[in-house]
């Protein structure tokens, strides 16, 4: 069928894009213009965009004022000749195949607001019962589990170093993250509007946008640090103290956050939606593919750096037993200086890579936050393999509920709270902590 | 009557006693790869002082720690007066009549010296969580207690700092301070760990005077110590420790003399840490 | 002004003031008596709103018949928090309390329990036998408050929020004054010298974790009443960060503490918030609208309020009414 054929030949173009594949198409919703969105999330993945739908927009009165088709953002943005109500029409036959959507679902009305806009999206489902079984979809559910795991581990190694060094559970970690993300966001935005969005020049604006992203949140870590955390330390001040204030700073950024760059979720101004690249039964796409490399080489890095470094060797023994550490001749206070800017900037990788899945937000740190503190404890607290290890056994968690409960994904987030108590109740150090000694 | 009561007793280690009020067999405690405790058997004789001696690292706080359950052996059994104390919890332990200090003091720091006092009492009505609120059912128990503590601060010449904060006190206050507390709770085996760290030497000696006042209300004290001349002064019997391991026992005479105790002082052995 | 003036009074009694109040006592019990580092305080109220409003609106039950309902819901919530979480070190007992409120907030989220729990959008029609019973003096009046008007049915839900907060108040201060405080208070500096000393740490503990739970608990029936809404949105980690900033700010471990600061937090929020409003909205003295408008000044009060804690906790951590002795949160 036609649907094949154009799977086919926007594999190819897309493949021959491979990680690259971020296109242009800024769009900001005009005076008198509706953005219609088609999308579908597919059980157990993420939210896909659907291109080639056809769009038809009739006024009041019946007849036909605009026509158009979704890009390859799963976007039309189409015309209308003033503000008042209409009526967004997509048209089934030219869905893809496989989907469908519900009964009389087909249209929608939608208010133009002069000089607003208006807006109408379509989240399509399966319109045919999936003739694969559950089962195949298993291995893209692991994969994914995998890469999500890995991505809230990069955040989590670094919450966990905190914690090991300083004792502190730094509640502050998940807006550092959205710092990553948004500041990621704001400078793309910037660059896009110097020119093309497109091809090398939109990969070039986007990865230097990810730099400023990863710097922005190093900076913030390492001048928290130095301005608030080490003074306190200094005059004595204890760690409960310190816990709330960081809660006192994640909310006023949070807020900040949210005041000045808005509450509507945005993607990268060199953001484009992409075609699954096929590896066997695992269908992945290749910005999921390069960030789940990315993260394994970020982790990696970390851990050569724990392990065979001097500085690494330096975070270890502070970790262990601060006092013993300075006696040796470690500067602790340099030490804790290097975690905090290393913290920052994995947790501004992790945005970075967060607002690549899924839309930026001012509230995307804070949401997973409660995820990276249950893969830090599920781990063992103070022990940054065991942050490794308690982020994949988290993000498999997640995507393996979604997976298996397809009807409660909601809840998934519950489940792997609720996993996390469990696993305390039986072995209350973790999976890799150490047995408390007393005395 | 107590010092007799170690005439016939050998001087070695794991020796019996006539009356012992703790009896400790195959204790064991290991972390990671280290034996901190290795107690063959031990015997403490009822309402004597004994004093447990032994360089740092021998493991006689973790050997406290097992005794009152802050802590839990690999093995071993240990009674206290007949009664099994394994796998019994600390709270439960001290109310049976073992009350031990910490060698690191904890006095209740926003607390004052007054409030450290009064909780140590026991079998306070007040403590009941339906009695509480009413202050009529329990002040005059608590008047009690007060009277009681005020006697027990004046004996330690602490009674002028009664509402200071535990938190404003000088670390040999501390250390008065939690003796006093500890006798609040009228314990049959009182525990000291290095009573005498810290405090200053004109209190030093009206201490030891306390101390073996203790003996006499018919009280059992095991202390550990490193200020020899304490040891010399007041102790009936002597446990040295050294790597775990019970190595001497016998009266303080004996064991100023003894070779094995010498040599795990002054490390005849080159990998064995020093003493003091 | 005197406009803004009133609405910032009436913030500071009115009904999100005193259900804060409550879960501010309760949290008290918790953190400031004891020390435990409790971060699920939300779902204590989560529990008591919805005891309240779930038994009424699928049973039919009258709503006096759910105040044992809350006690219990809320005592068993709170050994199911303790028995795992009270032997584990404190750290862990913060991550678990914030996870288990976030918990029983998705839980009652889900569209799948709708039936039950009106998942997101909550349980509305419940207060009935509150409206019914409000006094004869009040019934069908307005009542005048400085320059605001108040429905005879908030005005009854103010008084019965503020029955409940003195009546836990006595209660909360007769407690800590009696030997079993002071057993509580030597939790909070040291457990282990409190174990030597023959006391059940643990028993004591869990006490400490049902009677603030409970408190906490009519904190969000009192919520949920005054709204005429039980939804999972009021109960979120945000209310208990909250109530954190309002007991330091009343001072931690003090009786009048949580009661000063519900109500000075709450007036400053509502002034807050009339005073940008009045300055963003296009007419008299305005604000340049880069720094803010009329579609972001609501935001700005949780930025006062996270950097308020923040100077607070560093430069006078006692808070309004606390020791200076006493004030540091932990013992160094």
């Amino acid at each position: 069928m036609a649907s094949t054929t154009f799977r086919k030949v926007s594999r190819i173009g897309l493949a021959a894009f491979a990680f690259i594949a971020l296109f242009s198409g800024t769009a900001h919703a005009d005076e008198e213009t509706i953005q219609v969105r088609v999308q579908h999330t597919p059980e157990g993945g993420k939210k896909e965009q659907v291109e080639g739908v056809e769009i038809t927009i009739t006024d009041p009165s019946g007849s036909v004022v605009a026509e158009g088709v979704t890009d390859e953002k799963g976007v039309a943005r189409l015309a209308v000749p003033s503000d008042g109500s209409f009526t967004v029409t997509i048209d089934p036959a030219s869905l893809p195949e496989g989907l469908g959507v519900g009964e009389g679902q087909e249209s929608r009305t939608v208010t133009v607001t002069a000089g607003l806009g208006g807006n109408a999206n379509f989240n399509l489902g399966e319109a045919t019962p999936k003739a694969a079984s559950k089962l195949s979809l298993l291995p893209k559910t692991i994969f994914n589990g995998i890469r999500f795991g890995l991505v809230i581990a990069i955040m989590s190694v670094g919450l966990s170093l905190i914690y090991a060094t300083t004792g502190l559970s730094n509640f502050a970690h998940g807006e550092t993250v959205t710092i990553g993300a948004v500041m990621t966001g704001v400078a793309s935005g910037w660059f896009a509007l110097s020119g093309a969005k497109g091809g090398w020049g939109g990969f070039m604006q986007l990865s230097a946008a990810m730099i400023i992203g990863v710097g922005c949140a190093t900076a913030f870590s390492g001048a928290l640090e130095l301005a608030v955390w080490r003074p306190m330390r200094r005059r004595g001040i204890g760690l409960t103290s310190m816990m709330i204030v960081s809660i006192g700073i994640a909310m006023s950024v949070r807020f900040i956050i949210q005041m000045y760059y808005g509450s509507q979720p945005r993607s990268y101004a060199q953001f484009g939606s992409q075609q699954n690249i096929n590896f066997g039964p695992i269908g992945v796409t290749p910005r999921d593919l390069t960030t789940g490399i990315v993260a394994l080489l970020a982790l990696g890095a970390v851990g050569y750096l724990l392990i065979k470094t001097r500085t690494g060797k330096a975070i270890r023994a502070v970790s262990d037993n601060p006092d013993l550490a300075s006696t040796t001749g470690i500067n602790t206070e340099r030490v804790i200086l290097t975690v905090w800017l290393l913290g920052g900037a994995l947790a501004g990788l992790g945005g970075v890579i967060f607002g690549l899945d899924e839309q930026v937000s001012w509230n995307m740190g804070t949401k997973i936050l409660l995820l990276m503190f249950a893969a830090i404890t599920l781990g063992g607290l103070g022990r940054p393999f065991g942050a490794l290890v308690g982020s994949l056994a988290v993000g498999l968690f997640v995507q393996l509920w979604a997976w298996l409960f397809s009807s409660y994904t909601d809840l998934k987030t519950m489940g792997a709270l609720l996993a996390m108590i469990l696993v305390l109740l039986f072995r209350p150090q973790g999976i890799l902590g150490k047995k408390e000694r007393v005395g | 009557m107590s010092d007799d009561a170690f005439a016939d007793v050998p001087r070695e280690p794991g020796a019996a006693k006539p009356e012992p009020i703790l009896v400790a067999d195959s204790v064991r405690r290991s972390f990671g790869g280290l034996t901190a405790v290795d107690v063959q058997h031990l015997e403490v004789q009822r309402n004597s002082i004994t004093a447990l001696i032994g360089p740092n690292g021998a493991g006689k706080t973790t050997f406290f720690n097992l005794l009152t359950g802050f802590d839990s052996p690999d093995s071993g059994e240990w009674a206290f007066n007949g009664t099994s104390m394994n796998g019994v919890s600390p709270y439960k332990a001290a109310r049976k009549g073992m009350v031990r200090t910490f060698q690191l003091t904890k006095s209740l720091t926003r607390m004052s010296v007054m409030e450290n006092m009064r909780l140590g009492a026991t079998g306070q009505t007040g403590e009941k969580l339906w009695v509480a609120p009413f202050k009529f059912l329990w002040k005059t128990q608590e008047d009690a207690v007060t009277t009681r503590a005020e006697g027990l601060l004046a004996r330690f010449k602490l009674d002028h700092m009664r509402d200071e904060f535990g938190g404003s006190l000088s670390g040999g206050q501390r250390k008065l301070l939690e003796m006093a507390r500890a006798l609040m709770v009228e314990p049959e085996m009182v525990m000291l760990d290095e009573p005498m760290a810290g405090v200053n030497p004109a209190l030093k000696q009206s201490l030891l005077e306390h101390v073996k006042g203790l003996k006499d209300e018919g009280r059992t004290v095991l202390f550990v110590e490193h200020d020899m001349d304490m040891v010399h002064e007041i102790a009936d019997w002597v446990v040295v420790m050294a790597e775990g391991q019970i190595i001497a026992e016998g009266p303080p005479s004996f064991i100023g003399a003894n070779q094995a105790v010498i040599d795990a002082y002054l490390g005849a052995h080159q990998n064995t840490d020093l003493g003091v | 002004m005197s406009q803004t003036i009133s609405n910032g009074l009436f913030g500071a009694i009115g009904v999100t003031a005193i259900a804060y109040c409550l879960a501010a006592i309760g949290l008290n019990v918790h953190f400031g008596y004891t020390g435990l580092l409790n971060f699920g305080q939300a779902g204590f109220a989560l529990v008591g709103g919805y005891a309240v409003a779930m038994p009424v609106m699928n049973w039919q039950w009258s709503i006096w018949a759910t105040i044992p309902v809350v006690i219990i819901a809320s005592s068993i919530f709170a050994l199911l928090l303790g028995i795992p979480t009270l032997r584990l070190r404190s750290d862990y007992l913060a991550i678990v309390t914030i996870a288990a409120a976030e918990i029983l907030r998705l839980l009652v989220s889900t569209p799948k329990l709708v039936h039950v729990t009106g998942a997101t959008d909550g349980i509305n029609s419940f207060t009935n036998d509150i409206q019914n019973t409000i006094p004869g003096f009040l019934k069908g009046k307005s009542v005048p408050l400085w320059e605001k008007q108040i429905s005879d049915y908030e005005m009854w839900v103010m008084i019965l929020g503020w029955f409940l907060v003195v009546l836990f108040s006595v209660g909360v201060w007769s407690l800590m004054r009696s030997p079993w405080g002071r057993v509580l208070r030597s939790i909070r500096e040291d457990e282990d010298a409190a174990r030597s000393l023959g006391k059940n740490v643990f028993a004591y503990k869990m006490t400490s974790l049902v009677l603030g739970g409970v408190i906490g608990g009519f904190g969000g029936a009192i919520l949920v009443i005054g709204q005429r809404n039980a939804s999972p949105g009021s109960f979120q980690t945000q209310f208990t960060f909250l109530t954190y900033a309002i007991i330091v700010l009343g001072g931690v471990g003090k009786v009048k503490g949580p009661i000063v600061g519900a109500m000075i937090f709450w007036f400053m929020i509502n002034v807050s918030d009339n005073l940008l409003a009045d300055w963003t909205d296009g007419s008299g003295f305005q604000l340049p609208t880069w720094v803010m408008d009329s579609s972001n000044f609501s935001f700005f009060r949780w930025i006062l309020v996270g950097t308020g804690l923040v100077l607070l906790v560093i430069f006078r951590p006692q808070g309004i009414f606390g020791d200076k002795r006493e004030q540091a949160f932990d013992v160094r």
